[in-house]
């Protein structure tokens, strides 16, 4: 994919308050707890519109423009440690500090997957002017 | 492109001339006479008789580029050859082939192989006879009867007649004689809908026989579709839209093929028909030709007078702004009404057709006018003759699927399926690892060609293409007094007395794709002079006869351009390397690069003289930053991104920098700088070609090869489109920067608006608007999905814009393979 910063916001937005807030309230189930992966859930969407801003300036520098897919999935693995450190190190509003990994990591991995793999080509059968418009959704 | 009728040159010239080297194909003696192999099979698979009369050498193996390709495991790629022997005797050798080649049974590696002998290929059983009858004894053609100004039997005088330009030519030819598309034909046919190697002509008891090689076409005589047939002088053939009629021979001439000198049977002036190939209509074109020491400049070449059966087509009340529908219907001529027509019925023709189709148009609503048959006719031949065959890869990316305009699920995905359907799982864990890889950790993954083709041939049966298309070219178009268009065309497939027609649509879409090869101007005017199609060709035209002679005897090969085509020629020839060591590869570029193109922080990468990219353009430029950013910049910024972005590059495959790599050290792989100041035919056979440095004061040096291949590309200037260039002048079309169709965002041609009607243009003719990839699949689909959506909110008939579940469910019928 060869998205956009608006493009990035708008993926980030849609897919997490869709697939990914019912992957939530999956985990939110079985956990019997809601309150934390919600939470979780909200910061990787805050914390990701300021790292959308850095994978655009890396996009800026390759000759493609692009996004390459080993780059998405670094990014997705970045962005999870980053939440962790946070919760487990600083402390973040409605986490629990002492939120097992074992508990983080499943739910974390769940939502990204599932975002990754709609991305991937699903979404184009829905919306198929998404991928010419950087992931823009309208 | 140039094409030749191959006449007869005026006897005046030495026998030396550079100029006259067709004569030699003419005036042959018996001992220099082609022989020709006819080989006939039945098919293992569909019990279909199959018989092929080719010259030698013939290749056979599962190749597409073999003489007689025969599809099946048990056959090699290359799987054996016959040719001629220094001695005169005709050999057989097998190219160690994995399963072997069996003659009347017994395995062989070479042999001689006599008149009537079975060969035995994989599950083929090809019996051969010779043309003409093979020696009796070793050394029985050399020893022959001694050289006769004719070759025996007596020539045939062929007339040949363009029936859409009234062109007419008569010609001598040799049989057998060959007929078809490419140059290396006795007789060349320009145009697309004549196969390479359409048809034969030649003689069987003192009979004059014509053969059908097996063309998609098909060749008629006298209206009737023929496999074989005998042929008098009353009958007429007729090969897509050229008339064939063959002649008595004039009475001097039948003496004279006795007489020891042959009086020149045609006109001097007359001699030489040279044709180009505009992509739509045949021109004549001035030319010169090398009469003795001088350049004599030529004009060109018309019949005395047209053919009265040619009238004024398009009539001239096509010459008024507006066509008047009353005055159409009342021509007398066919006239068909249509909502959506698509011209050039290729690959952007395609796209546009699949979306408007799975817009909600139904097929009856849609006519798509092509020369060619298929979508891809055109896309194959040229990937075929750039050595792309459909095992090989194209430079395309995963998700730009012609057949699918979501791009889902992507190339990749379905080879992997595939693959893992075969229980092929290394090579799809090996496309998965590049999917997830690419291009940083692995070599970016591009679809093979023939999974291409195949899922085009799909797609096409999907929406009802065969329905949909109607054979012809458009020759002008021009606005109706009721806000509609009419397209003056001449179909190719129909008798005569219907051959004109109009047809009259609201909304017209121009996808023409590039209007010819392109040859660089040393060459160009090197074939021109010399008539030398063999030696000097474009990586675009067919050229299997250089790689044959590079296998049997090696030689040296002279490369121009460092695009993607020439990166698969310079494999091509690594591979022909690995049998025949002696053969050498000057590489010749004007000027060494040094670094790669800018823009804004991002450059390319340069290694060895080659520019790499994954792709022809950055790949934001099909979508995200790019694209949307040209949307919204003006004509001049336009111009000077698609200048950085553009310019030939290279993918950066492993397996082909190493290619490089090894060459450069062993150095049968050479790269040299200059400027070309002359190119000549050396007395005994190879070009010669000075070249200027690139420093001033710099040495001129002559360089020397058997071959020169121009991997520069194709043509794309307006000016050369005859279709186009009467639609920019007649209806006063301004152009973009680069020369080309101005048109909106959503592709509308600017100033061919007339009422409700529109016209819209894709593909390379609107390079320099607002998509600069338009020379490829992805970028003819968003021109497409662009002129798809303008019409849907203008509400034209049929058309809902393809969003949300509309698409969905769309997408499901193609998962399906229901009609959309």
């Amino acid at each position: 994919m060869t998205p956009t910063l608006w493009g990035r916001w708008q993926n980030r937005f849609f897919l997490l308050g869709t697939f990914g807030l019912l992957v939530t309230l999956l985990y939110g189930f079985i956990y019997q707890n809601y309150t934390t992966p919600l939470a979780v859930l909200g910061y990787v969407f805050l914390f990701g519109l300021g790292w959308d801003i850095i994978y655009q300036a890396i996009v800026h520098l390759r000759w493609d423009g692009d996004w390459p897919t080993s780059f998405q999935i670094a990014a997705g693995v970045l962005e999870g440690v980053w939440v962790w450190v946070l919760v487990h190190y600083i402390g973040l509003p409605y986490v629990d500090k002492n939120l097992p990994l074992r508990q983080f990591i499943p739910h974390y991995g769940t939502v990204w997957l599932v975002i990754f793999i709609i991305t991937q080509g699903p979404l184009r059968a829905l919306l198929p002017r998404w991928r010419y418009y950087g992931g823009k959704w309208f | 492109m140039l094409l030749v009728w191959h006449p007869l040159h005026s006897q005046q010239s030495s026998p030396g001339c550079i100029g006259c080297r067709k004569k030699g194909k003419l005036l042959m003696s018996a001992s220099t006479a082609p022989l020709y192999a006819l080989l006939r099979w039945v098919d293992p698979g569909t019990g279909q008789r199959l018989e092929r009369l080719a010259p030698l050498p013939v290749t056979l193996g599962r190749a597409t580029g073999s003489t007689i390709p025969l599809n099946s495991q048990g056959v090699s790629r290359q799987h054996a050859q016959i040719e001629r022997a220094a001695d005169g005797s005709v050999i057989v050798t097998d190219r160690n082939s994995s399963n072997g080649t069996l003659l009347d049974g017994q395995r062989i590696t070479r042999s001689v192989l006599r008149e009537g002998s079975s060969l035995q290929i994989g599950p083929f059983v090809i019996s051969v006879t010779f043309w003409p009858p093979a020696p009796q004894a070793q050394g029985a053609i050399q020893a022959g009867p001694p050289p006769r100004l004719w070759a025996v039997p007596p020539p045939l005088l062929v007339r040949v007649t363009d029936t859409l330009t009234g062109q007419q030519g008569d010609m001598f030819a040799t049989p057998p004689v060959m007929i078809g598309s490419q140059p290396d034909n006795q007789i060349v046919l320009p145009a697309a809908a004549v196969a390479p190697h359409h048809a034969m002509l030649f003689f069987e008891q003192q009979q004059v026989i014509i053969i059908d090689q097996s063309s998609p076409t098909g060749t008629f005589l006298n209206a009737q579709r023929i496999q074989r047939a005998p042929v008098g002088t009353a009958d007429t053939i007729q090969i897509a839209h050229y008339r064939l009629t063959i002649l008595p021979l004039p009475a001097p001439l039948i003496g004279a093929t006795q007489a020891a000198a042959v009086p020149s049977p045609v006109n001097p002036n007359e001699a030489t028909l040279i044709f180009q190939h505009d992509g739509n209509t045949l021109v004549p074109r001035t030319s010169s030709f090398h009469d003795g020491n001088t350049l004599v400049p030529r004009a060109p070449s018309q019949p005395a007078s047209p053919p009265p059966t040619v009238e004024a087509f398009p009539p001239a009340y096509f010459r008024q702004p507006f066509v008047s529908v009353q005055q159409l219907r009342s021509s007398g001529l066919p006239v068909t009404e249509t909502t959506y027509l698509t011209i050039g019925g290729g690959m952007g023709s395609f796209a546009w057709v699949d979306h408007l189709r799975i817009a909600g148009v139904p097929a009856e609503q849609i006519i798509s006018l092509s020369p060619e048959p298929k979508p891809n006719s055109r896309y194959t031949r040229l990937c075929q003759n750039s050595q792309i065959p459909p095992h090989e890869r194209l430079r395309s990316h995963s998700e730009s699927c012609p057949d699918n305009i979501w791009g889902f699920p992507s190339y990749g995905v379905r080879e992997i399926v595939r693959s893992l359907r075969k229980g092929k799982i290394g090579n799809a864990l090996g496309v998965a690892w590049q999917l997830l890889g690419e291009p940083v950790f692995a070599d970016t993954y591009t679809p093979r060609s023939g999974d291409v083709f195949a899922g085009l041939d799909r797609e096409a049966a999907r929406i009802g293409w065969q329905r949909m298309s109607r054979m012809g070219r458009a020759r002008v178009i021009r606005k109706t007094d009721d806000g509609r268009y009419v397209i003056a065309f001449t179909q190719t497939n129909v008798p005569p007395e219907w051959r004109h027609q109009f047809i009259i649509a609201r909304y017209v879409h121009i996808c023409v794709g590039y209007p010819g090869i392109q040859l660089l101007p040393d060459l160009q005017d090197y074939r021109e002079r010399t008539q030398d199609f063999h030696s000097v060709v474009n990586a675009y035209e067919y050229h299997e006869h250089i790689y044959n002679h590079l296998l049997q005897r090696g030689g040296t090969v002279m490369i121009r351009g460092r695009g993607i085509v020439a990166s698969r020629i310079i494999q091509r020839l690594y591979e022909v390397r690995q049998h025949n060591p002696n053969v050498r590869i000057l590489h010749l570029m004007r000027a060494p690069v040094t670094h790669g193109h800018r823009h804004g922080y991002a450059r390319r990468k340069v290694e060895n003289q080659w520019e790499f990219e994954p792709f022809n353009w950055p790949k934001s430029c099909w979508g995200g930053t790019y694209l949307i950013k040209m949307e919204k910049a003006d004509d001049q910024t336009r111009d000077q991104w698609i200048n950085d972005w553009g310019g030939t590059t290279t993918a950066r495959r492993k397996d082909w920098r190493r290619i490089i790599r090894t060459g450069l050290r062993e150095g049968w792989y050479q790269q040299g700088f200059g400027n070309v100041k002359r190119l000549e035919r050396t007395p005994n056979g190879q070009l010669a070609m000075l070249v200027q440095g690139i420093q001033p004061g710099q040495p001129e040096n002559w360089l020397f090869t058997d071959f020169i291949i121009d991997c520069t590309g194709l043509e794309h200037g307006l000016e050369c489109h005859a279709l186009l260039q009467d639609l920019v002048t007649h209806h006063q079309l301004s152009l973009n920067p680069k020369g080309r169709l101005k048109v909106t965002n959503d592709f509308e041609v600017i100033g061919m608006g007339n009422g409700d009607g529109h016209v819209y243009a894709a593909g390379i003719m609107t390079l320099g608007g607002p998509h600069a990839a338009q020379d490829s699949f992805l970028g003819v689909q968003y021109s497409a999905l662009r002129s798809v959506d303008a019409l849907a909110a203008m509400h034209a008939p049929g058309v809902h814009r393809i969003n949300g579940f509309h698409s969905l469910r769309q997408w499901f019928r193609w998962v399906r393979g229901v009609q959309p």
